[in-house]
């Protein structure tokens, strides 16, 4: 498990402890004996773990040079956070340098630009796209290859950019998520033993509101290996088609 | 003509043997562990095509083979255990204690030795692999990964992610006589033939450290720079340097590339594009090539070691992770 995950796993302890998620619980079924007793030594643990993350956390931090790795508190991927696919990464052949944006004044750089570039594009259909374009290129074959290297890249990345700042969103909306379940199972904790009709009535309210937070945190949770995978598909995608351009250059260069 | 062809048959027949022979002398086998399939890829040499896939235990990283090629040894890494498998039949005949999590591993020049890291306990475990038997946990800095023999097998390098050091172990009181200091989360150590140096990676530090064996201390710190690349990118795993001790390539990790350095220099001569985040290196036996373990484009490369050209793409399971060629 990734230190990005301990917040996940320090937040949910407290849900995990609860015997039941059905808001009708009979009462019997609702063993709050030495509830207090319990909360302090879950609370501890809480605290412990919750240090213990922190430590962890600022062990790893760039800025101590004890790790490179992106350990920014948004980003919760077992996957590194690449912010940005570099030109040479994927490419020896011409430079980008001045080529930004010039592939749209192409059409038809532009379309092929397009269709390499989308996810719902097969890898084998763009590389079969790229073989068909390479085919009837003349003079200028280099730097019209170049101009959709330099497109697919731009475009790949922008698209790339939109999904990591779409995981980091959801990374803060499942805090949020998880402070309000932990509030939650606070308040629940601090109700006595023995209830009055009153007491009963809020904690079922609460019990219940409790659980939907605990659903809803559960259900975005599992889809969290989706989208992380989804920049690295994009960067996949990027390399496979660089290095499919780069097969039908005139000049291989490598530096 | 009969009698001419009587005459030449015998020497052409014998010219032919001698060059299939020949060549299947020079035909091998290039074993990868894919960490995510939870397999191992069998790539022919002639072909360049995988010609076999074995399922194996869980998350295979580290690979090795036996001092006779007939067995590789396999660091199942979420199985807590390493597998051995005959390289003949591509059966898993036995298991082998590992102590947890185990991601690379060294065999001792007796080829009995097997020294382990164990990235979650903090320690390296010593397996007998004809008994099976555990020998000694020897406690390490945090998180080690990179291990090392010395050719003469008088010592063991391993590395730790976290305490950032290469601890120098004796084989025979199996305590550590050496710490040295190096750049960020060193991941790989690798011995020069001739002992005399140990080559550190340092993935975050994005360096390489050359360390003398004789004092123990970094005489010579490496660092990349590619044009178009984002120096975060660079990050250093795997590291070989060549039998006569002029070149030494290293994996770059995220930036895709493969660097070659000239060991009298340490200046960099190139850099060369291959598959994404590569990761481990193994040359062939009389290495001629290169090959390159990509862990997110889901390949190997082949580099051409005289003309430095990368002349191969060979796709096989998801993460590719660790190399070994028989």
């Amino acid at each position: 498990m990734g230190i990005r995950h301990l917040w996940f796993t320090n937040r949910r302890l407290p849900a995990l402890t609860l015997k039941s998620q059905s808001s009708k619980v009979p009462k019997s079924q609702r063993d709050r004996a030495g509830r207090a007793g319990s909360f302090g030594t879950l609370l501890l643990w809480n605290f412990a773990l919750f240090f213990l993350a922190l430590w962890i956390g600022l062990l790893a931090h760039p800025a101590l040079g004890l790790s490179g790795s992106p350990t920014d508190k948004n980003w919760p991927c077992v996957q590194r956070k690449v912010p940005e696919i570099s030109p040479g990464m994927i490419w020896v052949g011409p430079p980008f340098d001045e080529l930004a944006g010039k592939w749209l004044k192409d059409a038809e750089v532009a379309m092929l630009v397009e269709a390499i570039s989308s996810r719902r594009t097969p890898l084998e259909e763009g590389k079969r796209q790229v073989v068909e374009f390479a085919q009837q290129l003349g003079s200028g074959r280099d730097h019209r290859l170049t101009l959709v290297a330099s497109g697919m890249l731009e475009t790949i990345n922008l698209e790339r950019n939109r999904i990591i700042g779409k995981i980091e969103k959801f990374t803060v909306a499942q805090r949020k998520l998880g402070d309000r379940m932990e509030t939650l199972e606070l308040k629940l904790r601090a109700f006595p033993r023995k209830m009055n009709a009153e007491q009963q009535e809020e904690y079922d309210d609460l019990f219940s509101k409790r659980n939907w937070f605990k659903r809803a945190f559960e259900q975005r949770e599992q889809s969290l290996s989706y989208i992380c995978e989804q920049p690295v598909l994009l960067g996949q995608r990027a390399f496979a088609m660089g290095r499919e351009l780069m097969q039908h250059l005139e000049v291989k260069t490598n530096p | 003509m009969n009698r001419v062809f009587k005459k030449i048959l015998p020497g052409t027949m014998l010219g032919l043997g001698i060059m299939f022979w020949g060549a299947s002398a020079q035909a091998y086998k290039v074993f990868v562990s894919n960490e995510k399939d939870n397999t191992i890829s069998v790539i022919d040499s002639d072909s360049f095509k995988v010609i076999k896939t074995v399922e194996v235990g869980q998350r295979p990283r580290g690979i090795i083979l036996s001092k006779d090629k007939r067995y590789l040894y396999i660091c199942a890494s979420d199985d807590d255990h390493v597998e051995v498998m005959d390289t003949e039949t591509y059966k898993i005949i036995d298991t082998l204690p590992s102590g947890p999590d185990p991601e690379l591993f060294i065999l001792h020049p007796d080829g009995v030795r097997l020294y382990i890291a164990n990235e979650d306990d903090n320690m390296v475990t010593v397996v007998n692999v004809n008994t099976g038997q555990v020998l000694v946990e020897i406690p390490v800095g945090v998180e080690p990964e990179g291990m090392a023999v010395s050719p003469d097998g008088k010592t063991i390098v391993n590395t730790s992610e976290t305490t950032n050091m290469a601890h120098f172990i004796d084989t025979e009181t199996l305590e550590i006589t050496d710490n040295v200091l190096v750049d960020s989360r060193p991941r790989f150590a690798e011995y020069t033939d001739d002992g005399k140096f140990i080559w550190v990676s340092s993935e975050v530090g994005g360096t390489v450290s050359v360390i003398s064996n004789k004092t123990r201390k970094v005489v010579r710190k490496i660092t990349f720079h590619v044009p178009g690349v984002r120096n975060e990118a660079l990050q250093p795993v795997g590291v070989r340097v060549t039998h006569d001790l002029k070149t030494a390539f290293i994996a770059l990790g995220p930036a895709n590339r493969v660097a070659v350095v000239d060991t009298q220099t340490f200046e960099v001569k190139k850099y060369l594009l291959v598959g994404q985040r590569v990761w481990q290196l193994a040359f062939d036996a009389e290495e001629k090539y290169l090959y390159t373990s990509n862990g997110v484009s889901n390949d190997i490369s082949v580099i051409d070691v005289e003309d430095l050209k990368v002349i191969k793409s060979i796709a096989v399971g998801r993460y590719p992770w660790g190399l070994a060629i028989k």
